[in-house]
């Protein structure tokens, strides 16, 4: 490697990062209590939990859980119920003044599934947990905070890799984990950012692409409900909205009796609902092993009729979202997983700010010994001085 | 007969071997836990405290 490759490297390095760095801390740091978001969540709103019953109570009819959430809100519609993933007594009934509301009209009324009887109305979009958890995703800019925090991870990722290259001539002539307390503060975090950046590369690298398919959620859904919904739905081009839709409870019986052993409904859209169109009940169903219980599987079930019109598996690219949130957020393994996130977390922000330290301390004289002085090409090829 | 190139590679392998393997087991950790349960979570475990273990040592040793 030569002393301009070398220099070529450290360019792309340094402006990746002097980029993405600040946006990087406040995702790292907000993504530091969101790690725990299902914990606190609990701790925050102790009535969202399905009391303790006798176990093994059979559930109730669907249509009961909906009635129930309707007769809060009578003159609302219902645009879908969902089951808690960790849950199955916990299920949300979510409403809006119409079909054709804005998305934050949406709110949810949360209902024990086994006796119909409703616990609480959250408001998910307020709190602390709330304004931490929409800075993460998007900085409170919607979609273009989402795209631009994505375009951000790629610059990660390129500060990532051309770190991975830059280690071999900054560690040619160390040992493995060597930290030069000697020689000054700068050498000292120097050694520590190479460290901790080289021994969290892989996890980085992951939550990092992960992060970066879950900023393209909106157009991956779009993409979806243009593609593959549509084409279900072509038989029904044109045709009105039932007058008369059957019961929830017959879409979700139709469904459950087509789908595949081992799947469940994870939640059910009703006619209207831009997720199944205005004729037909979409029951989204999902698999139970850590891995499937994201990968879903839309049974749309024709509201006149009452029959399953189609059920296909989602696309590679859905699955490929699905499949990021948990890599992403480290809530499958357990809570020593979670408490693991957050070390790795912590370790990945002492990488930034050493980076950041190092880049506003830099000097001529540093960069001169590494051999990028304009002055004359030094090969640093391996080996060569051995 | 030891070329520059060998010198080169073994260079570049000593280098990267110990970061190497962190980054294999990290991943090997990442994906156990989400194929199965039990032991495959406490193979995720050590794993992932690898790197953690790894910059513990040497943070800490003078």
């Amino acid at each position: 490697m030569t002393a301009r490759t070398v220099r070529i490297w450290y360019k792309i390095h340094r402006w990746t990062s002097i980029v993405s760095t600040l946006f990087l801390l406040m995702l790292c740091i907000t993504g530091l209590p969101l790690v725990f978001h299902h914990e606190i969540q609990h701790y925050l709103h102790p009535e969202l939990e399905a009391p303790e019953m006798a176990p093994g109570m059979p559930p109730a009819p669907v249509a009961a859980v909906e009635a129930a959430a309707r007769a809060l809100h009578p003159t609302e519609v219902v645009q879908f119920l969902s089951w808690d993933e960790d849950d199955p007594n916990l299920m949300f009934v979510g409403m809006a003044p119409s079909h054709d509301a804005p998305l934050d009209a949406t709110h949810f009324v949360a209902v024990d599934a086994r006796t119909a009887a409703v616990l609480a109305e959250p408001n998910f979009n307020e709190g602390v947990m709330y304004v931490i958890r929409t800075l993460h995703v998007d900085m409170f800019a919607g979609i273009v905070g989402k795209l631009f925090l994505g375009v951000m991870g790629l610059l990660m990722i390129a500060a990532i890799v051309s770190g991975v290259v830059l280690y071999a001539p900054f560690m040619r002539r160390l040992d493995f984990g060597t930290i030069r307390h000697e020689r000054g503060r700068r050498t000292k975090w120097l050694d520590m950012h190479n460290l901790l950046g080289i021994v969290t590369v892989a996890w980085l690298t992951v939550v990092g692409v992960t992060g970066v398919i879950n900023t393209w959620v909106d157009p991956i859904i779009k993409i979806w409900q243009f593609g593959q919904l549509a084409d279900m739905l072509k038989p029904y081009e044109g045709k009105p909205a039932p007058a008369a839709p059957v019961s929830v409870d017959v879409a979700y019986t139709a469904a459950k009796a087509a789908a595949l052993p081992g799947n469940i409904p994870a939640f059910i859209t009703y006619p209207g609902s831009m997720f199944s169109g205005q004729h037909h009940f979409g029951v989204f169903l999902r698999g139970e092993t850590h891995l499937t219980t994201k990968l879903l599987t839309p049974a749309l079930v024709d509201a006149e009729t009452g029959r399953l019109s189609d059920m296909r598996r989602m696309p590679w690219y859905v699955d490929a979202l699905f499949v990021s949130q948990p890599l992403h957020f480290g809530d499958y393994g357990g809570l020593p997983m979670k408490i693991l996130w957050v070390l790795l977390d912590l370790i990945s922000i002492v990488v930034l700010v050493t980076g950041l330290y190092l880049f506003l301390t830099r000097r001529k004289t540093a960069e001169r010994q590494l051999g990028l002085a304009a002055d004359g090409e030094r090969a640093l090829s391996f080996g060569a001085a051995e | 007969m030891t070329t520059a190139k060998t010198r080169q590679a073994r260079s570049l392998w000593r280098v990267f071997s110990v970061p190497f393997w962190i980054a294999v087991t990290s991943s090997i950790g990442l994906v156990t836990a989400l194929v199965g349960d039990g032991l495959l979570d406490f193979i995720s475990w050590v794993c992932l405290a690898i790197p953690l273990v790894v910059s513990a040592r040497y943070l800490v040793s003078k």
